[in-house]
């Protein structure tokens, strides 16, 4: 079947999809977008978070026919080229990241909850985070990233 | 010597690729023409296949080819292990070890094709009555032969332990496990191969590329040189990528039937059944130790499993063997096959579960004598090696105690068990020493400064997550006298000077030394060159009259005489100036170890009743930090990984076919953001050059060293209750 | 395979009735992770995104209507004061990406022991309200679990909302598991008290092969509680603790690689107690819901 939605602003055809495909393997196979990464296929990493009409999910749990004429973001539609979302700025500067494969969902979910709550207490974050795993990092610097990508979004100035 | 570089909270390199979703991991190569695979995994933990109905896959949709050991594929040679997986090649037979064991490969036009037609290909058993678990093997264990893995002494004998045992005024003796656990890193295993002719390019999951290029130029019976294996970045390892596993072999047979590259991203599953886990243990302890607290003697006997296609003890005596000063010893390792995938290096190979049992049973010697945990070690301490003599290269522990005691509030610490309540938490503080062997592995890199003044770092290492493009760029730096951002690296390509493997902890000392001595030699010739030349204002300098800062050479003594780099190569048209670096670890007169100190405080729900981890702090002394950004958060990622193997994590197999119960994430539970509370490290941070030239160590295993002990003494702090099996679940609790 | 995509719930009945193998996809947590799988290929996906008469909820004679679409969030969300104890359950499901997308029709339709929303549905006397070109029909809660992932839904059927008094009383909800956050139940409880009625409902997770209530629990604690309703005063740990004991001996777990049968009975008997004391002291504090 053909899907047809909207990716990071550009409207996006995908052909000869699979009825059982899931929007995970569209994005990244049909589409050229890797940056959500496949790494349980079940839900339960996070490394595939995207937006779905602004809403977080688990790309591999959304069958491809769901998102027809709806609106996908995913982290290579956050930021530009000339000036990063300030969440990935932050991630960058407080040293959130290791490995990097499960970064890009835990952008995606780090921008949803600031979003809602642009003051988040640590137990929030860690709530809100608790669907992408990390394995290298241990997490606080990925606590320190979201505060500080919050308190650059409220327009406070960071240490 | 500049100051830059080294040390400094340098931001990673690649970190912006890895926030945009720019960074691109192996999965996301993509080749003109790739075909995809899918691994058929074997339902039955032993037996044969009786037969193997491929027909269905075959016609299915999009397929390409299906292969199984009824194509009798003819590897050339069975590469010398270690660090190729098993001493069975894939599809030699049709004999099945394990369940999950790979029976066929099926390839298709598309990912799904190849994972469809693989759920169609249908295997008949002739089953085997399979050795379930390490239990039901134990009654077989054996001490291994020396060969392949079995690398280190399965015996130790120092003194009379026997006589010093029946003289000692107190004993302790216990029986510890430690579970079957898998590395679960996030990225699964990957490997795309293509031939051009008969030269194989592989991109690869590998935590060690050289190594890798040349076992798999083995099984193909080809020249090293025809191989070249890439590894752009891992998503995470923790030693699951340490050894070619046999999915990488059996690609890259599919891409040389079908002639054209193909691909296999193996699954969740597959993951925890067929790239290797650590073995779970058996272990029994003895230590006997005067009424002051030293001890007279241990006594370690450890038992851990292996498969059917490898031997592969895990090295848990070490721990008894090298950490304290005791003069009479016994230990001896011994192995239990049963069928199940074989066993790997898993952070931390050894030591983890090693100094689980013995820094249980030391705490088990400090409650049955009433003194302090740390009081004890300090007066254990080994000033050397405690079996060669030898004096260590640099050590630092008494430090780790001093500081950890100090920071931690050590001294809130109620000896007596159980006593210390909030609400209805029992509160309870443990602790537990950290010692790791550092190894040394052969390395090369190359250092270019060009006309522009930017350097490029080459070298066939590979970054898994802990940051070595960053901390090779700074050691580069440091020793050229460049600012860090004036550094590029390549690494993961065997096309680059040799590397050293990334496991073991090797990569900052090792790597890091080839590094260094090849920025020194390219900072080296670039000063002879200008002092040569007679158009440089250092010219007829003495070369030791000469210093480096941010790419500028100058004369010492009047350091407005100088010029840079660039202009210094520009003027002799030298583009680039190379240096060279080959670090070859030289018999040493020293023992290098890593060490450290855990302390941590657990609150226990009493009626759950849950262990929480709630405070940790490691005091850690590796040498020199070479970045303490990304040190601080590899050693809580390690805290964290151990935290979760004291707590939860387990795959737990079928008592009667000893297959896995559930392996994928759902349910081997990894610690989530949600359960972690405040991990503090402190590095010791003095340079080791005992060691190596640079000064660094290994920091990726000794951070998790020890710490499974420090909970599990604690929730015998909180509860009086001793739990001698890990997880400390609360069912172990109740 | 098809993909179906209905826009009205006439539209989806009559596709689920035209193929009734054809499974329904919503927040597709369940059913994708099967085909990811490749566990099962039904011949047609029934994609219940556009169907709008089940993605809201409503007020209707006195009852919540939850349409069977909506999904966890919004019952957290919306719904916290008026569902307490469904609003704590739903908290406790996976992750916030899970929460965005799962649905309790999702959780009934799975049927599977350790869905988080069984026991507050149970607690407070849930019924289902399921749907065919046949007509419409409502099955009470207890009758909907037949066993281990099987439910009383025919296969032309589909789930399209459940129906459930307010909170007239405290509400509780708790569950254990390995670790904080992203688990499958271990064992999972919930307690509704009534105070109009004099009765307290319960609802127990991972319990036996089907979601279950505690009767003798229920009834034991309901005459505890008969004269204190209208003098409220706190409860006696033997209370507390003998309700425990009855939830715990409802139970019929096995042992299974989350957990053994022994420690599940156990920790039923903790969460029964501790939910019942929470709930309680709400009531005596003259707090009707206790869910943020």
């Amino acid at each position: 079947m053909r899907v047809k939605f909207t990716v990071n602003g550009e409207e996006r055809t995908a052909d000869d999809v699979w009825e059982g495909e899931s929007l995970l393997y569209v994005l990244r196979e049909r589409l050229g977008l890797p940056g959500a990464k496949n790494a349980c296929e079940q839900g339960e990493c996070g490394s595939c978070t995207v937006y779905l009409d602004d809403t977080p999910v688990c790309a591999c749990l959304v069958a491809a026919g769901q998102v027809q004429d709806r609106e996908v973001r995913t982290v290579e539609g956050l930021g530009s080229e000339e000036e990063l979302d300030p969440v990935q700025q932050a991630f960058i500067e407080r040293g959130a990241v290791q490995c990097g494969f499960c970064t890009p969902g835990l952008i995606v979910a780090a921008h949803d909850l600031i979003r809602r709550n642009p003051c988040p207490k640590d137990a929030e974050i860690r709530e809100a985070l608790a669907g992408n795993l990390c394995r290298c990092t241990g997490y606080e610097k990925i606590i320190d990233a979201v505060h500080t990508a919050a308190a650059h979004s409220r327009g406070e100035a960071t240490s | 010597m500049s100051e830059q570089g080294i040390g400094a909270a340098l931001t990673r390199v690649e970190a912006r690729d890895k926030v945009t979703g720019a960074a691109r991991y192996t999965a996301d190569v993509v080749l003109p023409g790739m075909a995809y695979a899918a691994l058929v995994s074997s339902q039955v933990s032993a037996g044969r296949l009786r037969s193997l109905d491929v027909s269905a896959a075959k016609a299915a949709p999009g397929v390409l080819g299906v292969f199984s050991h009824l194509d009798r594929p003819t590897w050339h040679r069975v590469p010398a292990i270690p660090y190729f997986g098993e001493t069975r090649m894939p599809f030699s037979d049709d004999r099945i070890h394990h369940a999950g064991q790979h029976i066929a490969i099926v390839v298709a036009s598309t990912r799904q094709q190849a994972a469809h037609a693989a759920a169609l290909v249908k295997a008949e058993y002739e089953a085997g009555k399979p050795v379930p678990t390490l239990e039901k093997a134990l009654p077989s264990a054996y001490v291994a032969a020396q060969g392949n893995y079995v690398n280190f002494p399965q015996e130790t004998v120092r003194g009379t332990p026997e006589e010093a045992l029946a003289g000692s005024p107190v004993r302790v003796k216990a029986e510890y496990r430690t579970a079957l656990i898998s590395h679960a890193p996030i990225e699964p295993s990957v490997t795309t191969a293509t031939w051009e002719g008969d030269e194989l390019t592989l991109y690869d999951t590998s935590q060690a590329v050289v190594v890798h290029r040349g076992l798999v130029a083995t099984a193909f019976g080809l020249p090293e040189d025809k191989v070249r294996l890439v590894c752009p970045l891992i998503g995470g390892a923790f030693g699951a990528k340490t050894h070619v596993w046999g999915h990488t072999l059996l690609v890259a047979l599919a891409a040389r039937r079908l002639g054209r590259p193909v691909q296999v991203v193996i699954t969740r599953k597959q993951m925890f059944t067929t790239t290797g886990h650590q073995p779970p243990t058996v272990q029994r302890i003895e230590i006997g130790a005067e009424r002051d607290g030293r001890l007279r003697v241990i006594t370690h006997d450890s038992t851990n499993s292996t498969s059917f296609v490898a031997e592969r003890p895990e090295n848990t005596v070490l721990s008894s063997v090298a950490t304290y000063a005791v003069p009479n010893l016994r230990t001896r390792v011994r192995l239990a096959r049963m069928n199940f995938g074989t066993p790997t290096a898993m952070r931390t190979p050894g030591d983890g579960p090693g100094s689980f049992a013995l820094e249980c049973a030391l705490d088990e010697l400090a409650h049955e004598l009433g003194a302090d945990p740390v009081e004890l070690r300090r007066r254990n301490h080994a000033d050397v090696h405690p079996q060669s003599g030898k004096p260590w290269s640099g050590k630092n522990l008494l430090e780790c105690y001093r500081i950890g005691a100090e920071r931690f509030g050590w001294h809130r610490r109620d000896r007596r068990p159980g006593t210390r309540r909030e609400g209805n938490d029992l509160i309870g503080y443990g602790m537990a020493t950290a010692r790791r062997v550092e190894h040394h592995r052969a390395a090369e890199s190359t250092v270019d400064i060009r006309t522009d003044g930017g350097v490029v770092v080459r070298t066939a290492t590979q970054d898994i997550g802990g940051g070595t493009l960053t901390t090779m760029i700074q050691v580069a730096a440091d020793a050229l006298g460049v600012a860090p951002d004036k550094v590029t690296i390549t690494v993961g390509d065997t096309d680059l000077p040799p590397g050293a493997p990334t496991f073991g902890s090797i990569t900052s000392g090792s790597n890091g030394s080839a590094v260094r001595l090849a920025a020194q030699d390219a900072r080296g010739a670039a000063i002879r060159l200008a002092v040569g030349d007679k158009g440089s204002p250092l010219h007829g300098l003495a070369e030791d009259a000469v210093d480096v800062r941010d790419g500028r050479l100058f004369a010492k003594a009047d350091p407005r005489r100088g010029e840079t780099y660039a202009v210094l190569l520009t003027r002799n048209r030298v583009n680039p100036l190379r240096g060279n670096g080959k670090y070859s670890p030289a018999e040493s007169q020293y023992e290098t170890s890593t060490f450290g100190a855990h302390f941590t405080e657990v609150r226990i729900d009493r009626d759950l009743p849950r262990v929480r981890v709630v405070r940790h702090l490691a005091v850690i002394d590796c040498g020199i930090v070479l970045n303490t950004k990304t040190a601080r958060n590899q050693a809580q990622g390690g805290i964290i990984g151990s935290i979760g193997v004291a707590l939860m994590e387990e795959l737990r197999q079928d008592p009667v076919s000893g297959r896995a119960l559930a392996p994928a994430l759902t349910d081997y539970h990894v610690p989530v953001n949600a359960d972690i509370g405040q991990i503090d490290v402190h590095f010791v941070n003095k340079p080791d050059h005992n060691s190596n030239p640079l000064g660094a160590k290994g920091l990726g295993e000794i951070c998790s060293i020890g710490v499974s002990a420090a909970v599990a003494n604690a929730v015998f702090n909180a509860t009086g209750r001793r739990i001698r099996d890990l997880p400390i679940t609360p069912r172990r609790l109740l | 395979m098809d993909f179906i995509r209905p826009t009205s719930l006439a539209e989806a009945l009559r596709a689920k009735a035209e193929v009734p193998e054809a499974v329904p996809i919503a927040g597709g947590t369940d059913v994708m992770v099967e085909l990811n799988f490749d566990r099962r290929r039904p011949p047609a996906l029934l994609d219940l995104n556009a169907v709008g008469e089940i993605a809201k909820w409503s007020e209707v004679d006195g009852r919540i209507r939850l349409g069977a679409a909506v999904p966890y969030v919004r019952v957290i969300d919306e719904l916290g004061d008026r569902l307490p104890g469904l609003a704590m359950a739903a908290r406790t499901v996976g992750s916030p990406q899970i929460r965005n997308r799962g649905t309790v029709g999702g959780n009934l339709a799975a049927a599977s022991p350790a869905g988080d929303s069984h026991p507050p549905l149970l607690a407070s006397d849930a019924v289902v309200e399921v749907a065919s070109v046949r007509g419409t029909r409502t099955i009470p809660i207890t009758e909907f679990y037949l066993g281990v992932k099987r439910s009383a839904l025919e296969p032309d059927e589909l789930i399209t909302a459940v129906l459930l008094p307010p909170a007239d009383g405290p509400q509780q909800f708790s569950k254990v598991g390995t670790r904080n956050a992203m688990v499958i139940a271990v064992c999972s409880f919930a307690v509704a008290l009534h105070p109009a009625s004099g009765t307290v409902g319960t609802g127990l997770g991972s319990a036996a092969p089907t979601p279950r209530r505690a009767p003798e629990a229920e009834d034991y604690i309901a005459g505890e509680l008969s004269a204190l309703w209208q003098s409220p005063a706190p409860l006696a740990d033997s209370v507390l603790r003998r309700f425990g004991e009855l939830v715990g001996a409802a139970a019929q777990p096995i042992d299974d690689v989350r957990g053994s049968a022994a420690y599940r009975r156990h920790a039923l008997a903790v969460l029964a107690r501790r939910t019942l004391g929470w709930a309680w002291h709400d009531y005596c504090e003259g707090r009707v819901t206790a869910c943020a």
